[in-house]
Order: structure tokens, then C-alpha cells, then sequence
């Protein structure tokens, strides 16, 4: 056990024995036999993984199966395996052609397009402007920006529906002040879609962007100058290759949950339009067609990790630190 | 009128230039101030073109403030800078005809070598051609020819100086300003650093402005030395000059290690001052130049280790009786730590012969503190 041991009260230290006790690991310095480090492991990470593999790997394995799967009268499911679900998905359903569905997903992905640009737009200069506050600011600007986050969603966007009311003070404001004509109502529309998504998902752009403003390396900004950038060309070459693993944390965190946001645009953008989240509900609510809201799902899932992954080999070729 | 209108303009225009000949840059009563602090109280200086030129001082003593102020990284609140006869109060950093190298190296992270060492020229649009060209034989000249592809986190220290030197001296700058560019190198590399720095410097006959807090680096690299504290220039020369002949008590610490000795003028006969100090009356010529503090009585002296004298049975004037206290081996030298009565005392002797001389602790010495060895100081 001990390699060394005293002989007698003064005498020179001796090394008994060099062999070390097998089974015995020292992790973080503390000592640990193999099989009580894995009784530890099993107890501490244990719940978890099974919880994962109970409440989402097994779900989501049933729904890639279920979307293969056809829907019969009383919407239960039957067998063959087919392709039927996807194909309908792309267009080709039983009457021909129908652009409906590659509408509906192409007007979701328009949709978390259109919001992520407008977060980074707004975020990229808010997040600036925070990094740069003075310390003790810093906390109370991310407060701000966190706060509409603490608000339910609905109670938000019923906000906005009164708030940008065609008789409402914005309204008449903007009418007067001439930015938009007096008949056109701020709400429902594109722009009333555009402010609601703004005020969901903006702090999910901001915190990473200001995670990655706040360790950019100014001598690095300073040396660009120095070598004959201007503030623009030192913002392109210094500036931005800094942020970027922010832009793109935080480009992936909007746009994701952009594209399956439905409850914003409906009742902001006048319910006109199905997305891709009311689609979903309408296959496995009202319609009960399981077998092709799944495949909808599948479809879905299956252009995020396609997204992510290109993102991923992106920034593995820029030899960047991978976006979570 | 017009005439004389004319003339008035060509004779600036004719005068400007002349400046630039000589100088590289100019300071002129520059200030800077960080809150109550001032980092820069008033600083006038002219350095040379084609000249090495070092500023030393400890940490916090103003030498970066400098750089980064003739670099246009930042504002003097009071006070002139030219460069190349041109005041540049009104350009920007990226205007300006000279370049930095970081103390940090501020490499771009995200561009491999070549990208790195061709920023400079494509933020000036230099045709792509011609940069190939120019970096390549840049890249020859540090030496770093191999390392074109790699990115500054597959580099060592010392390549990543090179980088930094390399990316700087492609623009061919008026003035390379460098900012303890081998600090965070080790000690054998720093010495061939600064050895290849100081060829390299000569050979572009680029003017470089060198911050350091290394003296040795400053006295071997430099052909001028201003010494640095609290935001002035202490003492601007050659380096033999600084070091044989500070002329105030800080120069005379800082660079290098040195004995202080003080005391009231006892008499002066001519030139020839005697000084009461703590280790008895010495004699030292003053020559031409006569203190200050003479008139009042007063002479601080300084005197470098290795001009003091071990002398077993020394005695007459200028030698005093001492008890060597300590002893440091310190292979090509010893240093001898003496007292003399309640002052204490440094000499150092080259080991010029194999095996100690006989020299022990406890032992009593003469020791003899020659008058030319002996530096009067202002302060």
C-alpha cells in the first residue's frame, strides 16, 4: 500500500515496495477502486441516460417507424412498410402534384431565416454595446435582454396583438409619422410576425454572442489597424472571425426552434398560413394521421441534423471550435 | 504678394523634408494622462532614421503608452508626434507609415502564416502577385519558409515571433515599432533572438523603436537608449555612455547593479572633491562637470561592482578596510557582498584563473574604490 514508510523515528526514508495495487485509479487526485467508480457513475449518470433512452430515444425511434406506416379509417396504424408518407411530403400525393407540403416546409425555413437574420441584426450591435458597458452594468444589460424571456409566450403575443392594434397608439404613430399609409394596420402582418419572433428568440442570440464578444483579444483588433484596416476591414478580419462561434451558436439556437414556431405567426401574422408546427398538429390532432405527421416530424429532424451537420463540417474545415 | 506667398510655401516645403532626413520621429512635450495618472508627463525626443533605438524602464514606466502613441493606437492629451517630418495628430493607426509588433504577437488566430504575414498588403491592395513575391522572400529572411500553411496555434514561441516580425517588416514601414517582442521567450532564444533582430535591423536599415524592461537586451541591441520612469525620460544616450555615466541615482540602479555611496563635501581643491561618505573619505575628480549638490554641500556617488578593487593589504587613498560577508560563484564571475563598518558593500571579480582565489567569509580586506571608477550623481 504505502511505497514509503519512515524506519524508526529519524532514520532515512525507505522504499519498501514500488508495486502499485491494482484496481486502485486516482482520479482529480482522489483514490478510487474500478468497481466503486463505476457503482458511482451508475448511480450519478444512471437516471439520466435512463430517462433519455425511455422518454426520447424509444419515442423517436416508434415515430420514424409509425411514419412508415399508413393511416387506416379510425386513424389506426397498418402495415406494409411504405414510402407513401414521404412521398406526399414532397409533393407527390394521390390526385398528382400538390405543392402544399414542400410549401409549408419551405415557408417554415423563409420563416427561421427571417427571424435569424433580424436577431443578428439587432443582437450582433446589442450584444456589442453590452460587452462593452462598463462591469458592473454588464449583469443589469443581460438582465434586460433576458426579462421578455420570463413572460409566457402567449400573454406576450397577445400583447403585441394589442399593442400593435390597427386603432392602437403605434398604429396612429407610424401613420403619422408617415411610415406606413393610414389604412395598413402594423398588425396582422409581416412586420407584427417580425417584432413577436424578435422579442421570442432575441436572447437566444445574444447570450452567446455576448459569451464570444466578451473574450475577443482587442490587440488582435489593434494589430489589424496597425497593418492598415480600417474600422470596417478590422471589424470583416478581426472582429467578426472572433465572434463567429457565437454568431453560429447562436444563429443555430433561433433558427431551429424559428422553423417549428407556429403560435407566433398565427397570431400575429392572421392565421392565413400553415407551418410546419401547425401541420404537425393538424396530422396528429384533428386529422389523426399519425403514420404522416410522423413522417413530417422525421422530415423535419432530418433537415436540422442535415443543417447541423454541414455547420459542423464548416467550422471543423475553419478550424474553429465546434458550435454546441 | 503672390511671389511672397509662393516663396513662404517653398521654403516650408523645402524645410520639411530636411527634418525628415535626420529624424524618424519626433515627440514633443507629449502628455498622457489615465485618470489622475500620468503615464506620459511631457516627453520630448528625436529618434534617428536607420537608428536602433531602445526604451527601457521597469513596468508601468510609460514605454508602451509611447509606442502605442506613435503608433496611433492611442492619443497624446498634450504635446506633438511627426513622423518623418509629418505631424500625424489627424491620421489613424492604419494610415500611418509605421508597424507594430505585439508583445502578445496579436496574431489572427483564424489565417494560417502566409495569410497572417500577407494582411499588410491586401488591406492595401497590393496585387496578388506581388504579395506571393514579398512574403516568400520575408519568409526567407526569418526564416520560416516551411511553416507557410500552418495556423499560429501549430506554432512555438519563437515562431510566432517570427511570424510577428515577419508580418510587420513586409510593409516595409518607415519605423518598426516593437513592444518586448522576446519576453515571453526563453533565455537561450531570446539571446538569438536578439542577435538576429539587431543583424536583421541593420541589413533593412529600417529605423526600429525596441520597448524593453531587459537591460541587457537594451545594451546589446541598441545604438540609443532612453531610460524610462514615472512617465519621463531619465536619461537618453549610447549605452556605454548610460552605463559608465548615469547621471542620476535611478539610471545607475536600474541599469546594471552599483554601490551608492553619499555624503557632505568635507573640501575641493580645483576639481578634486573630497566626500565624508558612510565607508570613509573618498577622493573623486569632478572635471568639468560640477554638480548641483556640490554647492550645497552634498555628493551622491555610484560606483559599478566591478570597478571596486580587492586588495588584501590595501591601503592609502580611496581604500578602506572591509569584512567580506558572502561570497556568490557565479561561474564566469564572483560576487563579493562586503561591509564596511555599517555600509555595505558589492565588488565582483572575473574568475580569470581556475579555483578561488584566496578570498574567504569572515576574511578582512582592503578594498580600493578608484577615483575615475567613482560616478558623481545629480540626485
Amino acid at each position: 500500500m504505502s511505497v514509503a514508510r519512515r524506519a524508526g523515528g529519524t532514520g532515512p526514508i525507505i522504499v519498501q515496495s514500488m508495486q502499485r495495487e491494482r484496481n486502485i485509479e486516482v482520479q482529480y487526485g482522489e483514490r478510487l477502486t474500478r468497481g466503486a467508480h463505476f457503482i458511482r457513475s451508475a448511480l450519478t449518470s444512471g437516471p439520466g441516460l435512463l430517462w433519455m433512452q425511455v422518454f426520447l430515444l424509444i419515442p423517436l425511434l416508434a415515430i420514424v417507424f409509425i411514419s412508415f406506416l399508413t393511416r387506416g379509417a379510425y386513424g389506426e396504424f397498418h402495415r406494409p412498410l411504405t414510402l407513401e408518407n414521404y412521398a406526399r411530403l414532397l409533393g407527390f400525393g394521390p390526385f398528382g402534384f400538390d405543392s402544399l407540403y414542400p410549401a409549408i416546409f419551405l415557408r417554415s425555413l423563409a420563416l427561421g431565416a427571417f427571424t435569424t437574420v433580424l436577431c443578428v441584426l439587432i443582437g450582433l450591435p446589442l450584444a456589442f454595446f453590452i460587452a462593452n458597458l462598463p462591469p458592473r452594468y454588464k449583469t443589469g444589460g443581460l438582465t434586460l435582454v433576458v426579462i421578455p424571456f420570463w413572460t409566457n409566450l402567449l400573454i406576450r403575443t397577445y400583447a403585441w396583438q394589442i399593442l400593435l392594434a390597427p386603432q392602437g397608439w403605434l398604429s396612429r404613430l407610424a401613420a403619422t409619422l408617415g411610415l406606413v399609409s393610414t389604412d395598413t394596420p402594423l398588425y396582422p402582418g409581416l412586420f407584427a410576425v417580425g417584432v413577436g419572433m424578435l422579442c421570442d428568440f432575441l436572447p437566444f442570440m445574444v447570450l452567446p454572442l455576448y459569451a464570444s464578444m466578451e473574450k475577443i483579444d482587442w490587440n488582435i483588433v489593434e494589430a489589424a489597424m496597425d497593418l492598415g484596416a480600417d474600422h470596417r476591414q478590422a471589424f470583416r478580419h478581426a472582429v467578426l472571425p472572433q465572434v463567429r462561434p457565437g454568431l453560429v451558436a447562436g444563429s443555430v439556437l433561433v433558427f431551429l426552434p424559428a422553423t417549428g414556431q407556429f403560435v407566433i405567426p398565427d397570431l400575429l401574422g392572421g392565421a392565413k398560413t400553415a407551418l410546419l408546427g401547425n401541420a404537425i398538429q393538424q396530422q396528429f390532432g384533428p386529422s389523426r394521421d399519425w403514420p404522416f405527421g410522423s413522417a413530417i416530424v422525421v422530415a423535419a429532424l432530418a433537415l436540422v441534423i442535415a443543417g447541423l451537420w454541414i455547420q459542423a463540417r464548416f467550422a471543423a474545415a475553419k478550424g474553429e471550435p465546434l458550435a454546441p | 504678394m503672390q511671389v511672397t506667398k509662393n516663396s513662404g510655401t517653398d521654403a516650408a516645403a523645402t524645410s520639411e523634408p530636411k527634418k525628415a532626413d535626420s529624424s524618424a520621429i519626433e515627440l514633443e512635450s507629449v502628455t498622457r494622462r489615465f485618470g489622475q495618472v500620468e503615464a506620459l508627463s511631457c516627453v520630448s525626443l528625436c529618434i534617428n532614421r536607420g537608428e536602433f533605438f531602445s526604451l527601457l524602464g521597469p513596468s508601468g514606466c510609460g514605454k508602451t503608452t509611447l509606442l502605442r502613441i506613435v503608433a496611433g493606437l492611442d492619443l497624446p492629451d498634450e504635446g506633438a508626434v511627426r513622423i518623418g517630418g509629418v505631424n500625424v495628430h489627424d491620421v489613424p493607426a492604419h494610415r500611418r507609415p509605421v508597424n507594430t509588433v505585439f508583445q502578445s504577437y496579436a496574431l489572427f488566430p483564424h489565417l494560417v502564416v502566409f495569410d497572417n504575414i500577407a494582411f499588410g498588403l491586401r488591406m492595401k491592395k497590393v496585387s496578388s502577385s506581388a504579395i506571393a513575391e514579398r512574403v516568400k522572400r520575408v519568409m526567407a529572411v526569418v526564416e520560416i519558409a516551411s511553416l507557410a500553411d500552418r495556423k499560429p496555434s501549430q506554432l512555438s514561441g519563437g515562431q510566432k515571433q517570427r511570424v510577428a516580425l515577419a508580418r510587420a517588416i513586409v510593409n516595409e514601414p518607415q519605423v518598426l515599432l516593437l513592444d518586448e517582442p522576446l519576453g515571453a521567450l526563453d533565455l537561450k532564444l531570446r539571446k538569438q533572438l536578439q542577435v538576429e533582430l539587431h543583424q536583421l535591423q541593420r541589413r533593412l536599415g529600417i529605423t526600429f523603436v525596441y520597448v524593453t524592461h531587459d537591460q541587457d537586451e537594451a545594451l546589446t541591441m541598441s545604438d540609443r537608449i532612453a531610460i524610462m520612469n514615472h512617465g519621463r525620460i531619465e536619461q537618453l544616450g549610447a549605452p556605454e555612455e548610460l552605463y559608465e555615466r548615469p547621471r542620476r541615482r535611478f539610471v545607475a540602479q536600474f541599469l546594471g547593479s552599483c554601490n551608492l555611496l553619499g555624503g557632505a563635501v568635507k573640501s575641493r581643491d580645483g576639481s578634486v572633491v573630497s566626500v565624508q561618505t558612510g565607508v570613509g573619505v573618498l577622493k573623486v575628480d569632478l572635471g568639468a562637470q560640477m554638480p548641483d549638490a556640490v554647492q550645497r554641500g552634498y555628493l551622491a556617488l555610484a560606483i559599478r561592482p566591478e570597478k571596486v578593487v580587492l586588495d588584501p593589504a590595501g591601503a592609502g587613498i580611496n581604500c578602506v578596510r572591509a569584512r567580506i560577508e558572502a561570497t556568490v560563484y557565479s561561474g564566469a564571475e564572483t560576487q563579493y557582498l562586503l561591509r564596511c563598518g555599517e555600509h555595505p558593500l558589492k565588488a565582483c571579480l572575473m574568475n580569470a584563473t581556475a579555483g578561488r582565489p584566496g578570498l574567504r567569509v569572515g576574511q578582512e580586506v582592503g578594498v580600493y574604490l578608484p577615483p575615475d571608477g567613482l560616478i558623481p550623481l545629480e540626485d
